[in-house]
């Protein structure tokens, strides 16, 4: 009898375990714009020639999937993020310091919201500009999110997106 | 073991972490909760203008969030400079005295609360990099935001006159033209015959009346319509806003918000003006009336339908007035100034290069006076 209570219990606790909603991480998912902020993101390592005139932007899209066993009062606040490279061969060994920013973004299950935010700046530029100059370098870049959903818990989703190296030349000025 | 026994362990097993999911399921509560991430040193020598406040755990609920209403940096119906664009901008209230450029209306029309409010912004940065600012709404205040931006009166825009008339003989000479030249009825503000990529800024409408000297026969045509299309007179932040509605007759339109009394931010940011005009006149609003006597304003900033400030109001439901923030851009014409808050527009020769430290013309250099319209000179 009492190994059929504790078998009972059991399935009881994983009938309750399986009707949670995953974690809200799990939930976000992260798109980038298809517009003039979409990548590639083109960061000018040298600015002496121009190429530097406009802000190093990218559009980010955040949405949040619904789930069956979601609450609909479901929430995430987005606060801060960060920027870390990654330098396509043959510059795979530089440890390119990472961008943060802050951001402020509310956003409900279901829905999908879409921000700009600076992605590089002088830092990155004065690491690469000895490094790599002139030439052209490839590489991807991690953007984390970092915020609370409406328990509380942290969230910290994540997705990769293009990104050049590169001498810019501005012919407009 | 038997196979028995090994189904009893199992069991028993399943059991125990049954029960310590359940417990632990039933038994959740609010704790602290885990803190952000440490990632200050991405701001590394401040170059990111990422405020450092930033990071500070932000202790509102997210229940109670707006639409967007995450950290706000200060209280009230307010505009502040925009972080993180690597580059220094001020955003405050114009007269020194009132402060911060924010309000704090009560919500009913008795409460309601004024600022006029300025960006200041180096030359080259808002020539380069173009415009960027942020708009805070408090919970509890706006049923509705209506927000619309700065334009000015480009080309000049006026009413013809409303008798034309030409004599012609037989073998097609004109002659006593009133209002009209070679034949064509003639209207000052139809910039075309000056320029043809000049808009028609012409309005109203006019009798033609067209006599032929041979024949003595009189034709009279009319009322006839100047055509001019005073939309396409104007320029300025509210047309090269990105997120600009443009009306049929192609005015920017006022954008309407139903904020339903909860919080929201904005970021508003305008592209650099490099790519399409000269100067900074298109974005920097600001002017000093005593370079534009005797009018006390630039022509362009006199005219009907411009608008001198960025407006951003708050509305109750029945559209009564609750707050209003004005803002002027004002533009710097050397960074020292700009730090030490004393000549926008200084002027002097760059050491260097011997071009004017005035890089980027504004208000006071494109059109002094009251009378004279920008027109191509943008």
């Amino acid at each position: 009898m009492a190994r059929l209570n504790a078998l009972g219990l059991s399935l009881v606790a994983i009938l309750a375990l399986a009707c949670e909603p995953p974690p809200t991480e799990e939930l976000l998912a992260i798109t980038f714009g298809a517009g003039a902020k979409a990548p590639p993101v083109e960061l000018d390592v040298d600015c002496e020639d121009g190429g530097c005139m406009g802000l190093v932007e990218l559009e980010v899209q955040l949405t949040f999937e619904t789930h069956e066993y979601s609450t609909i009062e479901a929430m995430v606040k987005i606060v801060q993020y960060r920027v870390d490279y990654h330098v396509g061969a043959p510059y795979d060994d530089l440890e390119v310091p990472y961008f943060s920013g802050n951001t402020s973004v509310a956003l409900a299950i279901g829905d999908t919201t879409s921000f700009n935010i600076v992605v590089a700046g002088d830092t990155q530029r004065e690491f690469l500009r000895p490094r790599i100059g002139e030439r052209q370098a490839e590489g991807r870049a991690t953007l984390t999110l970092a915020g609370y959903d409406h328990n509380d818990e942290l969230v910290m989703p994540a997705a990769d997106f293009d990104i050049f190296f590169d001498d810019y030349f501005s012919g407009v000025y | 073991m038997s196979a028995g026994r090994g189904i009893e362990r199992l069991v028993g097993a399943c059991a125990a972490i049954g029960v310590a999911a359940w417990l632990g399921v039933a038994c959740e509560a609010k704790t602290e909760r885990e803190p952000l991430p440490d990632w200050r040193e991405g701001l590394s020598q401040g170059d990111a203008g990422v405020r450092p406040d930033a990071f500070v755990e932000p202790d509102a609920a997210v229940e109670d969030a707006g639409p967007q209403d995450a950290a706000d940096p200060i209280e009230g119906f307010a505009l502040t400079p925009a972080y993180g664009l690597g580059y220094d901008t001020r955003l405050s209230a114009t007269r020194a005295v009132d402060g911060e450029c924010a309000v704090n209306p009560d919500g009913t029309p008795q409460g309601f609360e004024e600022k006029e409010c300025t960006l200041d912004i180096n030359e080259l940065d808002l020539y380069g990099n173009g415009l960027d600012f942020d708009f805070w709404v408090p919970e509890g205040v706006c049923e509705y935001v209506i927000y619309g931006h700065y334009m000015y009166e480009a080309f000049e825009v006026g009413v013809g006159p409303i008798e034309v008339s030409w004599d012609v003989d037989g073998v097609g000479n004109v002659s006593n033209q009133v209002n009209a030249v070679n034949g064509m009825p003639y209207c000052e503000y139809d910039h075309r015959w000056r320029d043809p990529d000049a808009p028609n800024c012409c309005l109203g409408s006019y009798t033609a009346t067209i006599t032929n000297t041979d024949s003595g026969q009189v034709e009279v045509q009319g009322p006839l319509f100047w055509g001019g299309k005073p939309a396409e007179c104007y320029n300025g932040a509210a047309f090269w806003d990105p997120e600009a509605s443009l009306s049929e007759d192609g005015w920017p339109m006022n954008k309407i918000v139903f904020t339903q009394e909860l919080a929201w931010h904005k970021r508003f940011h305008w592209d650099n003006l490099s790519t399409d005009y000269f100067t900074n006149v298109v974005l920097a609003s600001y002017y000093h009336p005593l370079d534009h006597q005797p009018g006390g304003a630039p022509a362009g900033l006199l005219a009907a339908w411009a608008q001198p400030f960025y407006t951003f109001q708050c509305y109750d439901h029945a559209e009564e007035l609750l707050a209003e923030l004005r803002l002027v851009v004002k533009e710097w014409n050397e960074e020292h100034e700009f730090y030490t808050e004393d000549d926008p527009d200084s002027t002097g020769i760059e050491p260097h290069t011997g071009t004017p430290i005035n890089d980027r013309r504004d208000w006071a250099d494109a059109t002094p006076g009251s009378v004279d319209f920008i027109e191509f000179a943008q």
